[in-house]
C-alpha cells in the first residue's frame, strides 16, 4: 500500500500538492512547480538578466543622487550626469534649502497631498459606495455624469473660472478642490464593492447596520487593497500636480514642489541672476538636488504601499 | 484691490445661486470675450494698415547721457561698463507711488524669490516706489496658459506683460489702457527713463495704431551667433576666429572633433549660421512690395547640403537634435563641444556659470560668406516682451507710469540699483564702485525684466575682458545685420498659425539633415507651407507694408 502525505505546495498558502515519500529533491520540487526546476547555468543567466534589469532602474536614480552631490569640475569631466563623485559636496542641497522656497514648497506639497489625498479617498469611497448599492436615488444619471468626466474635461478656462467664482483663487483648496473625485478611481472602487457578497451587506442590515456603519464595518476594512490603491494614486496625482498652482496661486510662497522643480528643470532657472556674487553650485547640481527632494517621500511611502498595490490593481483589472 | 482675489474656502458663501449663474454666464463670455467680446468697438479691422499720414508717432527718443558708457556701442550694438558708475545719479525725483499698491503679472526665468514679508530687496523696493510692489511671477514655460485664464477671468493685475496670443490686438484694445495720449512724441518726455527707450522696441507696443504697450528693450542681445571655446580650441593649435569661409569652417570642424574622446566641434548643427553665411534673408525679404520668405530662397537647398556635410562628417554632437538649451550649454560650458550656437546673455551666462579653472575663455565668431567676403547677421527683436496697464486704472495711469519710469531706470542710475541689486549692506557691498551681491542678494532680487527692462549693457565686473570681448564682437558684427522687414506688422494668419507652420517646416527640415527625407522633399514642404496658411501670412503683411 503505497503511503503518500500532502506537502505544502508553498509555504503558508495552504493549497496541498501530493508528493511520495522517497521522491528526490528535483522531483519534489517537480512535483511541487509542475517542471523540472532549472540548472544552474540556467538560474546565472536569469540572475544576470534580472540584474541588468535592475541595474537598468537604479542606474538613473545613482545618476540624479550623485550628480547632485557633484561639483562643476566633476560635471565638466563627465560631460553631463556624475554617477560616482569623487568629492560629494552638499552645496547644491544647502543653497536650495537656504532661500526657504524649497523648504516652504515641501511644506506646501505634503500639506496638500496628505488632506488632498485623505479627503479624496473619503470622497470616492462614499461615492462609490452609493454607486454600488442599488437604488440609491439618482444612481443611474450621477454614475453616467461620473463616466463622463472620464471622457470630456471641461477645459483649462472654464476650470479657472469656476475655481474663480468659488472664491478659491490663491487659495490652497484651489490645489486640492479641483481634483478632488476622479471618475476612474470611482470606478475602480464601485466594482470592488460590487464583488462583496449581498448576504454581508444583508446580515449586518438584520443586525441593525446602517449606511454609514456597513461602509465603515464592513465595505471599507474588506477593501484595504483597493483603498491601497486609490490612495497611492491620489497622493501621486497630488505631490506630482504643479499646473493648478500657475494657475491659480498668486503668491510665489504658495506653490509647491513641483513647480518650483519645474522651474529649475524647465525653465533652467538660475538661482541668482547674471550679477557678481558668491559662488553658487553648479546648474545640474541644483537641479538634480531637487529633483532628489520631490522623489524622497514618494520613495518612503511606496514600498509600504506596495503589496496592496499590485492586488489592488490587478483586481481592479478584472472586475468593472 | 484690484486684480487680487482673496483666498476663500470651500465652504465659501459665495457659492450660492447666484454665483452658479455667473458661473454659466462667465463662461459663455469666455467664449465671446476672446473672440467677439474682443472685436473693435468701431466696426473697423483691429491693427489694419495704417497709413504714414495717420500713424501714431512713437515715443521721442531722449537717451541717458548722465553716465557715460565706458564703451560706446556702434550701429545698434548695445554700449559696455567696465565698472559701475560711482555715484550714480538719481533720475527719478520723489516717490513715485501713490501710496497703493501695485499688482503685476509677468513670466520669470529664476527660482521663485522669497515672499515679500520675508525679502529685503522687494521691501527696499517697496519703499523706494511708494506703493507696494504685488509682483506675481510665473514660470516662463507656462505663462501663456497663466495669461489666457487670466485675461478670461477678467482678473487683470495692474501691470501685466503680454503674451503672444493670437488675436492680441483685439484683446489689448479689450481689456488694456490705451497709452498714446501718455507717451506718444513728446509726451514721453514726462517719463525719461521711458523716453530713453529706442523707437525700434516702441514699434512692439503699437497695436491698432495706438501705443498700449511698453517694451522691454534687448537691443541686439536676442540675435544669434555661433560661440567658440577659444581657450580649448587654442590650445588644440587653432584659431576659430580666423575663418573666412564655409570651407574652413568645415576644416576648422573636423580638425576639432575627436569623437574617440566624446568631442565634437559643434553641439547643434548650425543651420542659422550657414543662413547668414548665405545671405537668406531674416525672415522675410523685401523686394518692390513684394514679400519672399526665407523658406523659399533657393540658397536653402544649399543650406541643406552644407548642414548634411556637417552632419555626415561627425562634426555634430550625435545628439545635437534631442538636445535641451540646458543640455546643449552643459556640453559646451564642460567642453565636450567647442562651437555652439547661442545670443549673447549667454556671454556673460557661461562666465558666470563655468567658475572652474582659470583657464576658461569663449569668443564669438565672425560671420564670413559662404565663398568668403561677409554674411549677413539676422538681428533678433529689439523687445523681448511688452508690459501693459489694464483697464480699469484710468484714474491712475501717471502714477502707474511714474512706477514704470522708475523701475525701467537706466544702467548707472541710483534706481537702477535699487531695482536690480535691492539694498545696499544688505543684498549687496561695493567693492569699489561695483556691486557685489551678498548671498541673501543672490536669493533675494527680483528679476523684473520680461516686464521692464532699460536698455541692456555689457557689464561683467568679476573680470573686464569679459565684457571688452563681448563689446568688441557685438560692435564688428553690427554693420552686417540686417532686419526682418515684416518685423512688429500685424498678420492675424500668423498670430494663429505662424508658430505651427514653422515648427513643422523645421523639423522637415531637420529630418532632411538627419537623412530621413531627401532634399528633393523640400520644394513639397515649402509648397505645403504655402497653401496651409504662408501665402496668406504673406498677403497680410504685404498689405501692411503697402501702406507705409
Amino acid at each position: 500500500m503505497s503511503t503518500s502525505t500532502m506537502t505544502p505546495r508553498r509555504p503558508g498558502r495552504g493549497k496541498l500538492v501530493k508528493t511520495i515519500p522517497g521522491m528526490s529533491h528535483s522531483q519534489r520540487l517537480r512535483a511541487i512547480n509542475g517542471a523540472n526546476p532549472p540548472g544552474i547555468p540556467m538560474r546565472s543567466v536569469k540572475g544576470l538578466v534580472l540584474l541588468i534589469a535592475c541595474l537598468l532602474v537604479i542606474l538613473p536614480f545613482v545618476a540624479v543622487i550623485s550628480t547632485s552631490l557633484a561639483d562643476q569640475a566633476q560635471i565638466n569631466a563627465a560631460g553631463g550626469y556624475v554617477l560616482f563623485p569623487e568629492r560629494p559636496t552638499l552645496a547644491a542641497y544647502e543653497a536650495i534649502f537656504r532661500g526657504g522656497v524649497v523648504t516652504r514648497a515641501t511644506v506646501v506639497s505634503i500639506g496638500v497631498t496628505l488632506v488632498g489625498s485623505a479627503l479624496s479617498v473619503t470622497v470616492v469611497t462614499m461615492l462609490a459606495f452609493a454607486l454600488a448599492r442599488p437604488g440609491t436615488f439618482g444612481h443611474k444619471p450621477i454614475l453616467l455624469m461620473v463616466l463622463f468626466t472620464m471622457l470630456f474635461s471641461a477645459g483649462m478656462i472654464p476650470n479657472y473660472l469656476l475655481v474663480k467664482q468659488l472664491g478659491l483663487l490663491d487659495s490652497y483648496w484651489a490645489l486640492i478642490l479641483p481634483t478632488l473625485v476622479s471618475g476612474f478611481q470611482v470606478i475602480l472602487m464601485r466594482g470592488f464593492f460590487l464583488e462583496v457578497p449581498r448576504e454581508i451587506i444583508d446580515a449586518a442590515r438584520i443586525d441593525g447596520a446602517g449606511e454609514i456603519r456597513i461602509l465603515t464595518r464592513i465595505m471599507v476594512p474588506l477593501s484595504k487593497a483597493a483603498l491601497a490603491v486609490i490612495a497611492l494614486f491620489t497622493a501621486v496625482g497630488y505631490w506630482n500636480a504643479f499646473f493648478n498652482a500657475v494657475l491659480y496661486m498668486s503668491s510665489a510662497e504658495k506653490w509647491p514642489l513641483q513647480l518650483v522643480l519645474r522651474t529649475y528643470v524647465v525653465d533652467n532657472s538660475s538661482i541668482g541672476i547674471d550679477l557678481p556674487g558668491e559662488y553658487i553650485p553648479p546648474q545640474q547640481s541644483l537641479q538634480m538636488a531637487i529633483l532628489v527632494v520631490s522623489l524622497v517621500p514618494i520613495c518612503l511611502v511606496y514600498p509600504f504601499l506596495q503589496k496592496h498595490f499590485a492586488k489592488g490593481v490587478v483586481l481592479g483589472a478584472v472586475k468593472g | 484691490m484690484k486684480g487680487r482675489s482673496m483666498p476663500g474656502t470651500f465652504f465659501s458663501p459665495q457659492l450660492d445661486r447666484r454665483t452658479v449663474l455667473g458661473l454659466g454666464l462667465s463662461t459663455a463670455a469666455v467664449a465671446a470675450g476672446l473672440t467677439a467680446g474682443c472685436a473693435p468697438g468701431d466696426g473697423s479691422e483691429a491693427d489694419g494698415p495704417v497709413s504714414p499720414s495717420e500713424r501714431v508717432p512713437l515715443p521721442t527718443h531722449v537717451v541717458f547721457e548722465t553716465v557715460p558708457a565706458d564703451l560706446k556701442g556702434e550701429n545698434g550694438s548695445s554700449d559696455a561698463f567696465l565698472h559701475y558708475p560711482a555715484n550714480p545719479p538719481v533720475t527719478v525725483d520723489g516717490v513715485p507711488g501713490d501710496g497703493q499698491p501695485i499688482t503685476a503679472l509677468a513670466s520669470y526665468y529664476l527660482a521663485a524669490p522669497p515672499p515679500m514679508s520675508e525679502n529685503a530687496a522687494w521691501q527696499h523696493l517697496n519703499q523706494q516706489l511708494g506703493s507696494e510692489f504685488q509682483f506675481q511671477p510665473v514660470p516662463a514655460a507656462d505663462y501663456s496658459a497663466r495669461f489666457a485664464t487670466t485675461v478670461a477671468g477678467n482678473d487683470l493685475p495692474t501691470m501685466m506683460e503680454l503674451a503672444k496670443v493670437a488675436r492680441l490686438p483685439e484683446l489689448v484694445r479689450a481689456r488694456f489702457v490705451d497709452l498714446t495720449e501718455h507717451l506718444s512724441g513728446d509726451a514721453v518726455t514726462r517719463y525719461p527713463n521711458l523716453a530713453n527707450l529706442p523707437p525700434a522696441a516702441w514699434q512692439a507696443g503699437v497695436f491698432n495704431n495706438a501705443i498700449y504697450g511698453i517694451p522691454t528693450d534687448r537691443g541686439m542681445w536676442q540675435t544669434g551667433l555661433l560661440f567658440q571655446r577659444s581657450d580649448l580650441i587654442a590650445a588644440m593649435g587653432a584659431d576659430a576666429g580666423q575663418v573666412t569661409d564655409f570651407d574652413d569652417l568645415f576644416a576648422l570642424c573636423e580638425q576639432l572633433t575627436d569623437s574617440r574622446n566624446s568631442v565634437w566641434a559643434l553641439t547643434n548643427t548650425p543651420v542659422a549660421y550657414v543662413r547668414q553665411m548665405l545671405g537668406v534673408p531674416n525672415m522675410w525679404q523685401l523686394d518692390g512690395g513684394n514679400l519672399t520668405n526665407a523658406y523659399e530662397v533657393p540658397e536653402q537647398e544649399e543650406v541643406l547640403n552644407a548642414c548634411i556635410r556637417l552632419w555626415e562628417a561627425g562634426v555634430v554632437h550625435p545628439d545635437a537634435f534631442a538636445l535641451s538649451g540646458a543640455e546643449a550649454k552643459q556640453l559646451f560650458g564642460s567642453g565636450r563641444t567647442l562651437i555652439t550656437y547661442d545670443s549673447y546673455p549667454a556671454w556673460f551666462q557661461y562666465h558666470r556659470e563655468q567658475t572652474v579653472g582659470e583657464t576658461f575663455d569663449i569668443d564669438g565668431m565672425p560671420l564670413p560668406g559662404y565663398d568668403g567676403g561677409q554674411g549677413t547677421l539676422h538681428l533678433g527683436r529689439p523687445a523681448y516682451s511688452v508690459g501693459a496697464i489694464s483697464q480699469g486704472n484710468e484714474d491712475r495711469v501717471e502714477t502707474i507710469l511714474d512706477i514704470w519710469n522708475y523701475l525701467a531706470a537706466p544702467f548707472g542710475s541710483a534706481e537702477h540699483l535699487s531695482v536690480i541689486y535691492g539694498e545696499e549692506g544688505v543684498n549687496y557691498t561695493l567693492e569699489g564702485s561695483d556691486p557685489v551681491q551678498t548671498e541673501r542678494g543672490l536669493r533675494e532680487a527680483l528679476s523684473l525684466v520680461t516686464l521692464v527692462c532699460a536698455p541692456r549693457v555689457g557689464y561683467f565686473p568679476n573680470d573686464p575682458g569679459v565684457t571688452t570681448k563681448f563689446f568688441e564682437h557685438m560692435k564688428q558684427l553690427a554693420p552686417q545685420g540686417v532686419d526682418n522687414p515684416a518685423i512688429y506688422r500685424y498678420s492675424a494668419a500668423e498670430s494663429q498659425n505662424g508658430a505651427e507652420l514653422t515648427a513643422r517646416l523645421d523639423s522637415e527640415f531637420n529630418d532632411i539633415i538627419q537623412g530621413r527625407k531627401k532634399i528633393s522633399d523640400w520644394a513639397d514642404s515649402v509648397a505645403t507651407w504655402r497653401s496651409d496658411g504662408g501665402d496668406q501670412i504673406r498677403a497680410e503683411l504685404e498689405e501692411a507694408l503697402a501702406a507705409e
